[in-house]
C-alpha cells in the first residue's frame, strides 16, 4: 500500500512479442536486469519502456504474479512460513512442464534468484523418480551413447536404476 | 499505444503442449550448462548417477570435478556410525542425521573379492572411507571407497626401500578446498634401533606417491594407522611421547598440546580420537569406572583441549549391564 501523496511509481516493460506491461516499481526491481536498467540509467524518464526481447507476454505475466505475491511476504514478515510454501505449491501446481520451461528460461534472463531457486528446484521434483527416457524427452535430448557405451554406462551404475517409474 | 496488460493481469493462456515435445524452451535449458547444473543439483545423487547415461554431454557434466564440489557444498552429508562385530562381516549402521537414510552398505566388496578376504574400515573423511583388504601376501590391498557412489579405486603401493615398512595410511579429504583426496603413509626402518620416520604423500589427482621432505622422531610406538583429519592436518595421538600433527600443505610435522597424564598413569589412555561438525574431539578415560569420561575439544589454534561434556553413564550402565562389557567392536566413523 502506497501512502497518501507518495505517487506510486510503474515501471513499463515491453516483451518480445510486442506486449506492454505496466508493473509497481518494487515488483519490477526484483528484476535484476531492469533493476541495472534504472541504476545505469539514472535520469531515465518516468515514462521510460524497459524492453525484454528474451521474454514473451505469458511467461512475464506469470513472473509478475509471482513475485508480487513474494514482495507482499516480505513486507508483511512472512517470508520463510507455511503461507509463501502454499502459495508456492499452488503457483506451480497448474503450471505445465512446457510453461515451467518457458518461466525458468525468462526468469534466468531477468535474473530473478529467488523464483530461479524455486524454478530449478521445481523441474528437479519433477525428474525425480522419472526415467532417462523421459529426461531426454522432457529436454529434447538426443541420445548420443552407442548401445554398448550406454550400456557400459548402466552397468556401472546399476543399483541406481532400481525402483525408476515407468514414465 | 500498444495494448496494456496491468501487473494484476492473471489471465494466462493455458500452453497446448502439456505433452511431450521437444521445444524451443527444452533445447535452450538443455544447452545453457549453468541453468542444468542448478536443476541437478536439487536431485539426490541416486538420480544424478542415473542420468549420466542420458547423453554424453550430461555425463561429463555430473562427472566433472566442478560439479562434484558444489554438489558436496549444497548437499547434507549421511552422518552416522558403521559398526561391526570382530569376527563378523556385517556393518549395522546407526544413523545420525536428522533425516532417515538406509545403511549405505551392510557388506563391504571391492570387484571381485573371494568372502574369505577381510575387509576393514580405518577410517573416514568427509563421506570417503578408507579401507584395507587382507590378501594373504603382505601389505594388504588399501582402497578408498565412496559408499554414497559405491565407486572405489585401489590405492598403488607405496614405494619402500628395502627394510623400510609402511606403519599406516591416512586419508585427508576436504570437498570444500579439493575434488581430490590425499593419503598420507607413514613409514620408517624395520629396525628398533632406528627412530626416525618418514611420509609419503599420495594424490588422486596424480594418481602417485611422492616423498615429503618431512621426518621427525618418535622413541615410542604410535598408532599411525588411526590418523584423524582436521584443519589441513592428520593427527596422531602417541601414548607416551608427544602426539603429532602433520600440516599436508607445509608438510611440518608439529607437536600437539595434550591433557596431562594423571601422576599414577604411565601411558595415555585414549579411547576415541574423531571430528564431528568440523571440530576435533578426544576422550580419554582414567576413571576406575569406564562410564565417567570427559570428551574434550580442541581449540582451533591448536592452544589445547577444553572440556566440552562431561560423560555420566553409570545410571544407563545399571540399567544395561551388558553395555560394560560389549562384545562389539566400536569402529566409530562419522560421515
Amino acid at each position: 500500500m502506497s501512502k497518501l501523496g507518495q505517487a506510486k511509481r510503474i515501471i513499463f516493460l515491453k516483451t518480445a512479442d510486442g506486449q506492454l506491461f505496466e508493473v509497481d516499481e518494487p515488483v519490477a526491481m526484483e528484476f535484476e536486469i531492469v533493476k541495472s536498467f534504472f541504476d545505469e540509467n539514472e535520469d531515465a524518464a518516468d515514462d521510460t519502456v524497459v524492453p525484454l526481447p528474451n521474454v514473451s507476454a505469458e511467461p512475464l505475466a506469470g513472473i509478475i504474479e509471482f513475485c508480487k505475491a513474494h514482495v507482499e511476504f516480505r513486507a508483511n514478515g512472512a517470508a520463510g512460513k507455511d503461507e509463501v510454501k502454499k502459495f508456492n505449491a499452488e503457483y506451480i501446481k497448474e503450471k505445465s512442464n512446457e510453461q515451467l520451461k518457458e518461466l525458468i528460461l525468462a526468469a534466468n534472463y531477468l535474473n530473478i534468484k529467488e523464483m530461479l531457486d524455486f524454478l530449478t528446484e521445481t523441474i528437479a521434483n519433477r525428474l525425480k523418480n522419472k526415467s532417462v527416457e523421459y529426461v531426454r524427452a522432457f529436454f529434447g535430448i538426443e541420445n548420443d551413447f552407442t548401445p554398448q557405451e550406454e550400456e557400459a554406462v548402466r552397468k556401472e551404475y546399476e543399483w541406481a536404476f532400481e525402483g525408476v517409474d515407468e514414465d | 499505444m500498444p495494448a496494456t496488460r496491468t501487473s494484476s493481469a492473471t489471465t494466462i493462456t493455458t500452453s497446448s503442449s502439456s505433452k511431450y515435445q521437444a521445444s524451443i524452451s527444452a533445447e535452450i535449458i538443455a544447452n545453457n550448462d549453468d541453468l542444468l547444473t542448478e536443476i541437478l543439483l536439487f536431485l539426490p545423487l541416486k538420480y544424478l548417477v542415473k542420468f549420466k547415461s542420458v547423453s554424453k554431454h550430461w555425463l561429463s557434466l555430473i562427472s566433472n570435478p566442478n560439479f562434484s564440489l558444489r554438489l558436496n557444498l549444497t548437499s547434507q552429508p549421511i552422518t552416522g556410525l558403521f559398526m561391526r562385530g570382530l569376527s563378523c562381516k556385517e556393518y549395522y549402521f546407526i544413523n545420525l542425521g536428522s533425516s532417515p537414510s538406509p545403511a549405505p552398505f551392510k557388506y563391504l566388496t571391492f570387484g571381485n573379492n573371494p568372502s574369505d578376504f577381510e575387509i576393514t574400515i580405518w577410517q573416514s573423511c568427509n563421506c570417503l572411507l578408507l579401507c584395507s583388504r587382507s590378501n594373504r601376501k603382505k601389505p594388504d590391498d588399501h582402497y578408498v571407497y565412496n559408499p554414497t557412489t559405491q565407486e572405489y579405486a585401489m590405492l598403488p603401493p607405496p614405494p619402500l626401500g628395502t627394510g623400510v615398512c609402511y606403519l599406516g595410511f591416512n586419508l585427508a579429504f576436504d570437498p570444500s578446498k579439493s575434488p581430490h583426496y590425499t593419503i598420507i603413509c607413514v613409514k620408517n626402518c624395520n629396525d628398533f634401533e632406528d627412530d626416525s620416520y618418514q611420509i609419503e604423500i599420495f594424490s588422486s589427482k596424480t594418481r602417485t606417491w611422492r616423498p615429503s621432505r618431512a621426518t621427525f622422531i618418535l622413541s615410542c610406538y604410535a598408532s599411525f594407522m588411526d590418523g584423524v583429519y582436521w584443519n589441513g592436518s592428520i593427527h596422531w595421538i602417541n601414548e607416551q611421547d608427544p602426539s603429532l600433527h602433520f600440516n599436508i600443505d607445509t608438510e611440518e610435522v608439529l607437536e600437539m598440546p595434550m591433557p596431562p597424564i594423571p601422576d599414577e598413569q604411565y601411558w595415555r589412555s585414549f579411547y576415541y580420537l574423531g571430528v564431528s561438525r568440523d571440530h576435533l574431539h578426544l576422550i580419554e578415560n582414567y576413571a576406575p569406572c569406564a562410564a565417567l569420561f570427559n570428551v574434550y575439544e580442541m581449540e582451533n589454534d591448536y592452544s589445547g583441549w577444553f572440556i566440552k561434556y562431561c560423560v555420566d553413564l553409570r545410571q544407563a550402565a545399571t540399567t544395561f549391564p551388558e553395555m560394560i562389557r560389549s562384545h562389539v567392536d566400536p569402529e566409530h566413523f562419522q560421515h
